[in-house]
């Protein structure tokens, strides 16, 4: 019930390459969106937790791909190498 | 909120007969206006209910069947209307004004505040007088209920509520595009209302989806527009509200079984869905199973977990999990370090 917890932190601004049909829920939230081509739009959306929002990045699988920036983009890849079957990871 | 269920269900009743609710609300205000007035006219009544004549006689013969648990003649109501005058006797029970403990009305204070907030209420005016009179009742016992707020999903547009209320009421399809964050999709449907709940902080429609064929429910702040269709929303007889009690997640016996490791920090998994079995394991993480229909979800989740959490079984789902993240990663290969917010540049594949 507790309906939100205040993040003291200064937006910053992440730019998203996002398949068509997909991420609806951050196109929602995008502030700027601009089709690159058939295969893909760019979205710039506000985040305050770093860790929070690649989390909810990597949800998107293959459909959305962090351009920047850097601290973002590190994270999701970390992520997404960690679900990488353990054989795979380890090596 | 029952009332607009079971007369969803019921089916039509014909636009001329009332529904029990305005019956039984006139009958409470009837009881202590003729006691107030012995011996007026069934005319004078009549048109102080804005009813017939003929009515106020059927709410008497139904009064006089009135009163406290037993059924003998001495706990009924007495009404005698022979005459054409009114005189009504041994109605204690319902003349009786409530009176409530300190914390019942504490409890019905923060109550209806939660429920003024509602938007699109047809019935404010009565919760806010209500509001009035209780809180003028219980004094100082309510000033620390300002401190208590219920917080009602805010987030659900007000208009998504209101719609929804009045399709409610007015017995019509609706036609919704909805977010499935769990597939990542917008669907659009068509739904017959069967009623509006807040289950966990969340606005939820539950209706028979004529996509699904079957019963769903909707979260209020997943709905990208909603339409009221000039359709009858009836839903079939077979519709059936779900009994949300466990949450609104409610898994089948028939449903996938998938074992999931999960690492420290993905423990709290156990908790936000509903699972079958836990066992903890020593370096503070667990090993759960659950049942889901759809596994899509999971693969997200399991995206989202990264190495705080595996699927050992089944091996299919976590080949799934593999693959997907592997396609993800392609994306980032080669361009590591880059990263200019151009992003002109689509990834091969």
């Amino acid at each position: 019930m507790i309906s939100n917890v205040t993040v003291d932190r200064d937006p910053g601004e992440a730019f998203l390459r996002v398949r068509p049909g997909a991420g609806h829920s951050l196109r929602r939230q995008a502030s700027a969106v601009e089709e690159l081509n058939d295969s893909w739009s760019l979205i710039s959306v506000s985040y305050t937790d770093t860790e929070a929002f690649a989390a909810e990045i990597c949800g998107f699988g293959p459909d959305v791909v962090v351009t920047g920036p850097a601290e973002l983009r590190e994270s999701v890849i970390r992520r997404l190498t960690g679900a990488l079957s353990t054989d795979e990871a380890a090596r | 909120m029952n009332a607009k269920m079971q007369s969803a269900q019921s089916g039509h009743s014909s636009a001329a007969s009332e529904s029990a609710t305005t019956r039984l609300s006139r009958l409470l205000t009837m009881v202590p206006w003729l006691l107030n007035r012995q011996g007026v006219e069934i005319d004078e009544a009549a048109r102080e209910f804005d009813v017939t004549p003929a009515q106020v006689e059927a709410d008497l013969a139904l009064l006089f069947l009135c009163g406290t648990p037993g059924g003998y003649h001495g706990d009924l109501i007495e009404a005698e209307w022979e005459s054409g005058r009114v005189y009504l006797a041994n109605a204690d029970a319902i003349n009786r004004p409530l009176r409530l403990g300190v914390d019942e009305a504490l409890a019905l204070i923060v109550g209806l505040r939660a429920l003024a907030a509602v938007p699109g209420i047809g019935e404010r005016e009565a919760v806010v007088r209500a509001l009035a009179k209780l809180e003028a009742a219980t004094g100082s016992a309510a000033a620390g209920t300002a401190r208590i707020q219920v917080i009602i999903d805010a987030e659900a547009g007000a208009e998504n509520i209101a719609a929804a209320n009045q399709a409610l009421a007015a017995h019509r399809r609706i036609h919704l595009r909805y977010l499935v964050p769990g597939r990542d999709e917008t669907t659009e449907r068509d739904v017959d209302p069967m009623r509006l709940i807040n289950v966990d902080a969340h606005w939820y429609l539950e209706g028979w989806c004529h996509r699904a064929e079957d019963v769903r429910l909707f979260r209020l702040d997943r709905i990208e527009a909603l339409a009221i269709l000039d359709e009858d929303g009836t839903p079939p007889s077979i519709a059936e509200p779900r009994d949300l009690d466990a949450g609104v997640f409610t898994p089948r016996a028939d449903d996938q079984l998938v074992r999931l490791a999960l690492g420290p920090e993905a423990v709290w998994v156990s908790d936000y869905y509903p699972i079958e079995s836990i066992e903890r394991t020593t370096d503070g993480g667990a090993v759960i199973d659950l049942r889901t229909a759809d596994t899509a979800w999971l693969r997200r989740l399991m995206w989202q977990l990264g190495s705080q959490a595996t699927v050992l079984e089944p091996a299919e789902l976590a080949r799934e999990v593999d693959l997907g993240a592997r396609a993800a990663l392609e994306a980032y290969a080669g361009a590591a370090g880059s990263s200019e917010p151009d992003g002109s540049t689509p990834a091969s594949g």
